[in-house]
């Protein structure tokens, strides 16, 4: 009989509540986590751009008009990114509902890069938030989030004596259920500020998800009833006025933001917009100086209210895109290293309960879930990176393909994962993923060298060798668990 | 800065670990003696860490010095579940 203690009910309630939500915040954290490079990964994506690029020319601005024109004549609001320290070229994007869609240009000329059609990184981020889903998505995740946040809490209130103690013991070779143990505590304990902070800054992100101003039962019709698309029609004789010269533009705008500080030019039917960076500083404040397509000055927008200004220290703390690469970096392991810290808490609660309950279709279920989140997602991820270059360049819609490859891996990952726990072989199951990891993740680095224009043996190190070396790591990573599960 | 912000985290854990009975107890390192002396840079580094973290800049510090004290954390912990491992393994040798 257990005692009925504040740690015995804090017990349950990590367990449960962990379980439950830590399958969906698995999702969460490793597309977060590969959302941080979601820049880098775009140009991992379209190996035809180069590594570096000359500075911006002035006159290659206004090159970029007619493309920019076509894009507003189809309904888009396109938008342009000035070269920055992350991303060397200029590019033309839109917004398509899901992902970023970007185009490249040089810098010096304004010409357009040939490149293949990509989701781009911008995929990931998508999915961390939204899971594809609009506001469904939205909601699910900011719950998910609180749900963190209350796991986060009962845990340390479990483990608060051995909190400082057990900060630092690791003891892989101990019995399974220690080893795991000891990598769940590793994982959490020093990382509690990081994940308390992702949770608290996140779930604020989208407070309006979890407190709506309307009442619930109004917001569930909304999601049950599909509202009309809120994108404009394409429309053949829709009219787009003369595009105005974007230097002079940029260049009043920079008298206001701050010389280098505009990250991007948006186009919207009546206005043109030149925004201030997100790197410029650790509030996201969105600012920018508006002018007509008559080159007039329209306005210029800097909210600072108290509100305002607590939404802009989140999205900073929480986007990190103002911290440097060494601050990515730091997030990333982070981001990795948490991400272990929920796996290795899916995988405790299933091992305490396979004696006990191993034969249960409601386990095998639980199981099978497990699986195609902590391996299949990973698989799919590894997969969307080969998709990229084994699809014909001149593919007809090689961006849907793309996902395509994604959804296709993590169905069939999810699937054999659920067989193998239906016919009683999940450690099978388990196995032969992980080693499917391994050879995609492993592989990447071949694949990048085979199908890389211009691609050489040593070079200073780049996006793509960091994506190839990280990818290597994890494939030995999951062959060495692989491994240990015979 | 991170670097050296992850190294004084890693100086500073190391000796924790070394000089914790039950850390000392679990790799087989139990005839460890730190100098008295050593200890004080269980304070020193992580303090020295964030001083200069706060002097480069002050909106990033806490972030790097948090952050660099997570990882070093698992790298020690790694490190030194690796070195009982390898002792292990000689003693049976």
């Amino acid at each position: 009989m257990i005692p009925d203690t504040l740690r015995a009910r804090m017990g349950w309630l990590h367990a449960w509540i962990g379980f439950l939500s830590g399958l969906l915040l698995v999702c969460v954290f490793i597309t977060g986590t590969l959302a941080v490079f979601d820049t880098e990964l775009t140009r991992w994506l379209q190996p035809e751009v180069p590594p570096t690029a000359a500075e911006l020319n002035d006159a290659a601005l206004d090159k970029m008009l007619p493309s920019v024109r076509s894009l507003l004549l189809k309904g888009e609001k396109p938008f342009i990114a000035l070269p920055s320290e992350r991303d060397p070229v200029l590019r033309l994007s839109y917004h398509d509902g899901h992902e970023v869609l970007t185009q490249p240009f040089a810098p010096q000329s304004g010409e357009q890069i040939a490149t293949r059609q990509t989701v781009g990184g911008t995929f990931f981020y998508d999915l961390h938030y939204t899971l594809r889903s609009g506001s469904v998505g939205i909601t699910l995740v900011s719950f998910a989030g609180l749900m963190l946040l209350t796991v986060l809490a009962s845990g340390v209130i479990i483990h608060l004596k051995a909190l400082i103690p057990d900060l630092l013991v690791l003891r892989p070779f101990a019995s399974r259920l220690r080893a795991w143990l000891d990598v769940h505590v590793l994982a959490s304990v020093p990382f509690l500020p990081f994940v308390f902070m992702m949770a608290y800054t996140g779930t604020f992100l989208h407070t309006r998800s979890v407190l709506p101003p309307e009442s619930y039962v109004s917001l569930a019709k909304e999601m049950l009833v599909p509202s009309p698309s809120k994108s404009e029609p394409a429309s053949p004789d829709r009219q787009v006025p003369q595009l105005p010269s974007l230097p002079p533009l940029l260049h009043a705008a920079e008298k206001t933001l701050g010389v280098g500080r505009v990250g991007s030019i948006l186009f919207l039917p009546d206005t043109i917009l030149f925004m201030r960076t997100d790197a410029s500083g650790p509030l996201r404040t969105r600012e920018h100086v508006d002018f007509s397509y008559d080159s007039r000055f329209v306005r210029h927008i800097l909210l600072t209210s108290p509100l305002t200004r607590a939404q802009q220290v989140m999205e900073g703390i929480h986007y990190i895109r103002w911290g440097g690469a060494g601050m990515r970096w730091l997030y990333f392991f982070s981001g990795s290293i948490t991400t272990i810290m929920i796996a290795s808490g899916l995988i405790l609660f299933l091992m305490k309960r396979r004696k006990t309950s191993g034969d249960r279709t409601l386990f095998q279920l639980a199981e099978g879930l497990s699986i195609s989140v902590l391996v299949g997602l990973p698989l799919a991820c590894a997969g969307l990176l080969w998709g990229n270059r084994l699809i014909p360049q001149g593919h007809e819609s090689r961006i849907n393909a793309e996902i395509l490859v994604f959804f296709s891996i993590w169905m069939a990952a999810a699937f054999f994962g659920f067989s193998g726990c239906f016919i009683k072989k999940p450690f099978e199951a388990w196995k032969i993923l992980l080693i499917a990891f391994s050879l995609l993740t492993v592989g990447l680095g071949f694949l990048d060298a085979l199908t890389r224009p211009g691609w050489q043996p040593m070079h200073a190190p780049t996006v793509f060798a960091a994506v190839d070396l990280i990818a290597f790591c994890m494939g030995l990573v999951s062959l060495q668990i692989a491994r240990r599960l015979s | 800065m991170i670097f050296i912000c992850f190294l004084l985290w890693t100086v500073s854990l190391s000796i924790q670990a070394a000089s914790d009975l039950r850390m000392q107890r679990i790799s087989g390192f139990e005839k460890l003696v730190l100098p008295r002396w050593v200890m004080i840079f269980r304070w020193i580094c992580p303090l020295t860490g964030l001083w200069l973290c706060a002097n480069e800049s002050l909106s990033t510090a806490i972030f790097v010095w948090l952050g660099t004290f997570s990882i070093a954390a698992v790298l020690v912990a790694v490190g030194w579940a690796t070195g009982s491992r390898w002792k292990q393994i000689r003693k049976q040798v």
